[in-house]
């Protein structure tokens, strides 16, 4: 698996992490961190202790992480359940449920292409 | 006040790659961020802020910029730019903020924390290495030149800086009025000859600090020169630039111990940023007159001041011209043998008679010549014409008598000096016992080797030196016998007050002292025949002064020795 198809299948912008990380050394080297980075458990803790401050913080680094790896898919989502919390719990809870699902379908589809990589590495 | 310089301590010390704080909680992030920064910068790394401020107390003279993270826990980017702005040093390493790319608020709050940038997340590596490089070099820039614009051991702007910034702030500021004041502390030189350069430096940090202490805090100060100071005041209605400038030369003189070294004030207005350089010039000048006037430390620039200005220009753009033009006459004062009365010599003074203005007094022009350098050049056409004028009564057939010629301090400061006097005499083919040299005590005062070795150079082909005015100041006794000396003439100012028994014993002491040292004396300001006799008692050699006659001009010194052979 090349980088660009590793990116392919994460949903990611290959071209924008080529931008963000340089080469494609700089992408095998920290895409696979993202395996490690604690964001994504900090979230799903906060979303079910319905913790509206920890679901705001947890959204924002992850869209952050998800941002500088040029996850793009991962990116976008996250970016609307932070805007969601950015003043506390949202009115329309359903809606943020919907996106919440959406980021943890995300971040899986993200964390599978990314272990297939790191595995045939 | 604008006291640039104490923050020395942020002075980096670059040699090579310079350091980066990355304070950011995200790990990933973190790394991402240090990964790229490593190809041209040393990197430093924090969690968050209060891991960020620990890691500074032992690195902070090392980190050039530091990478800042809002959101973390334990301490945010806010707090840590709280912490780091009221932190003397700290705040000067300049906080580039990372933010989301929707945080407009975020961007603002941190820019009023003092923040001097931001980047956006997700990282740019092109734009942030660039934001980076620029924000590292601005203030290594802005470092340089606060070393270069400020004097370090005031704090103070130095002159340039001070009055580029004064011009800068009469422009941009041009609804407000502002004044300038000078201050001088007078003779700091003789403070520094009689008490050492400790003495000077603790007076000129006493006045730094009682400016700082009456000056608001944003006005502009300087040290411009050795002994002279300035600010820019902004008028207000509270104060007047005079009573600022009252108050700061009262305290400063109250407290000082040494009467001659007194703080003076020159006040003048600033009509516009054209203008900064010439209200400067005039505040100075009015600081120096005003030093004169012991019960008025502080004055203001007016008319009179202004006259005596137009009439100074005037004087000083006509002296080259007036050389040439032969306006400048050489006057000779006789001197007699006190005890046979016989005219045994004569001092060489320069009078110069305007074609338009007439006379104008040595009390004027001298100092002015002399400020300028152009008493050098001066001094040299009295030499000058003096030899030409001694060469013309031998050839008359006169018998001719020693003519002391006056020599300013500047005319040693290019060490040519020996040489090209000895010259002038052995190109007229003088017999150079004829000429002397009369110099001061203040001429010892710098570079007294070089000093030295011209004035035994003369002596050695045969021309005298007289030390002029002795007695007049802070005499020193001890350092006559180092000086190349010939003859001590001693200051007019020993014949006044004759009649105080003390003043007598004076006399007839130095007198006693300076030939038992090996000298010829000369006393000078001899008026009355009581003088002259009292001189002669006293075992005085030489003397000098309307007794015998005034100065006279070259025609009427000619005729003098004529009728004296």
């Amino acid at each position: 698996m090349t980088p660009e198809e590793l990116y392919q299948q994460a949903g990611g912008d290959y071209a924008e992490a080529k931008m963000r990380l340089m080469n494609d050394s700089m992408i095998s080297r920290f895409v696979v961190k993202f395996l490690d980075d604690p964001t994504f458990a900090q979230l799903k803790e906060g979303w079910d202790a319905q913790d509206a401050g920890v679901i705001g913080t947890a959204s924002h680094t992850l869209k952050g992480v998800a941002g500088n790896l040029a996850l793009s898919t991962l990116y976008q989502s996250s970016m609307e359940l932070c805007e969601m919390y950015r003043n506390g719990a949202p009115d329309d809870l359903d809606l943020a449920k919907a996106t919440y699902e959406r980021v943890c379908a995300d971040h899986e589809r993200a964390f599978a292409a990314i272990s297939a990589f790191r595995d045939q590495q | 006040m604008a006291t640039l310089g104490s923050d020395s301590g942020s002075m980096k010390k670059h040699r090579g790659r310079r350091t980066i704080l990355v304070v950011e909680d995200n790990d990933l992030n973190r790394e991402v961020l240090c990964a790229f920064l490593s190809e041209r910068y040393n990197t430093l790394q924090a969690a968050n802020g209060q891991e960020a401020l620990d890691l500074l107390k032992e690195h902070h003279a090392e980190v050039s910029l530091i990478i800042l993270d809002i959101q973390m826990p334990v301490m945010d980017g806010y707090g840590f730019l709280e912490v780091q702005q009221h932190d003397v040093m700290l705040r000067d390493i300049p906080v580039m903020v990372a933010t989301a790319s929707d945080s407009f608020n975020e961007e603002e709050r941190c820019l009023k924390l003092g923040a001097v940038d931001f980047v956006t997340k997700p990282y740019q590596p092109s734009v942030v290495l660039c934001r980076v490089s620029n924000i590292i070099r601005l203030r290594e820039t802005s470092s340089t030149l606060d070393a270069v614009e400020t004097d370090p051991m005031t704090g103070l702007y130095v002159k340039a800086a001070f009055l580029h910034y004064a011009r800068d702030l009469a422009m941009l500021r041009a609804q407000n009025d502002y004044d300038m004041v000078v201050f001088a502390i007078a003779d700091l030189s003789m403070l520094n000859e009689v008490s050492g350069t400790a003495a000077c430096d603790k007076l000129i940090k006493e006045t730094s600090r009682t400016m700082i202490k009456h000056g608001a805090p944003d006005m502009l100060a300087c040290l411009a020169g050795g002994s002279t100071f300035a600010l820019l005041f902004e008028r207000r209605e509270t104060e007047t630039a005079r009573e600022l400038a009252e108050r700061i030369t009262s305290e400063v003189n109250a407290s000082s111990t040494r009467p001659a070294s007194r703080l003076s004030a020159g006040i003048c207005p600033v009509e516009d940023a054209d203008s900064v350089d010439v209200a400067y010039e005039r505040a100075l000048r009015t600081a120096r007159s005003a030093r004169d006037a012991y019960s008025n430390q502080v004055a203001e620039y007016d008319d009179t001041v202004r006259a005596e200005d137009e009439r100074r220009i005037r004087i000083e753009s006509s002296m080259e011209l007036a050389l040439e033009c032969g306006e400048f006459k050489v006057f000779y004062q006789p001197k007699h043998n006190a005890q046979t009365g016989k005219v045994v010599g004569a001092e060489a003074l320069v009078r110069w008679v305007r074609e338009k203005d007439g006379y104008v007094s040595p009390a004027e022009f001298v100092p002015l010549l002399e400020s300028n350098g152009f008493i050098a050049q001066v001094d040299r056409y009295v030499w000058y014409r003096t030899v030409q004028n001694q060469v013309r009564w031998r050839n008359a057939g006169l018998d001719l008598v020693r003519i002391s010629v006056n020599a300013s301090n500047r005319d040693f400061v290019d060490g040519t000096f020996a040489q090209d006097r000895v010259g002038i005499v052995t190109e007229a083919g003088l017999d150079p016992r004829y000429m002397s040299v009369e110099v001061t005590e203040s001429l010892f005062a710098d570079n007294v080797g070089e000093v030295v070795s011209m004035l035994d150079a003369l002596r050695s082909q045969g021309i005298c030196v007289e030390l002029d005015d002795f007695g007049s100041g802070y005499s020193s006794l001890g350092k006559l016998l180092s000086f190349p000396l010939d003859v001590v003439k001693l200051d007019l100012s020993f014949m006044r007050g004759l009649e105080d028994p003390r003043r007598l014993r004076l006399l007839e002491m130095c007198i006693q002292l300076l030939k038992g040292l090996g000298f010829h004396t000369v006393s000078e300001g001899v008026e009355t025949a009581e003088q002259a006799e009292l001189i002669r008692k006293l075992g005085g050699d030489v003397i000098q002064g309307y007794y015998y006659s005034k100065p006279l001009s070259e025609e009427d010194f000619e005729q003098y020795l004529k009728d004296n052979a």
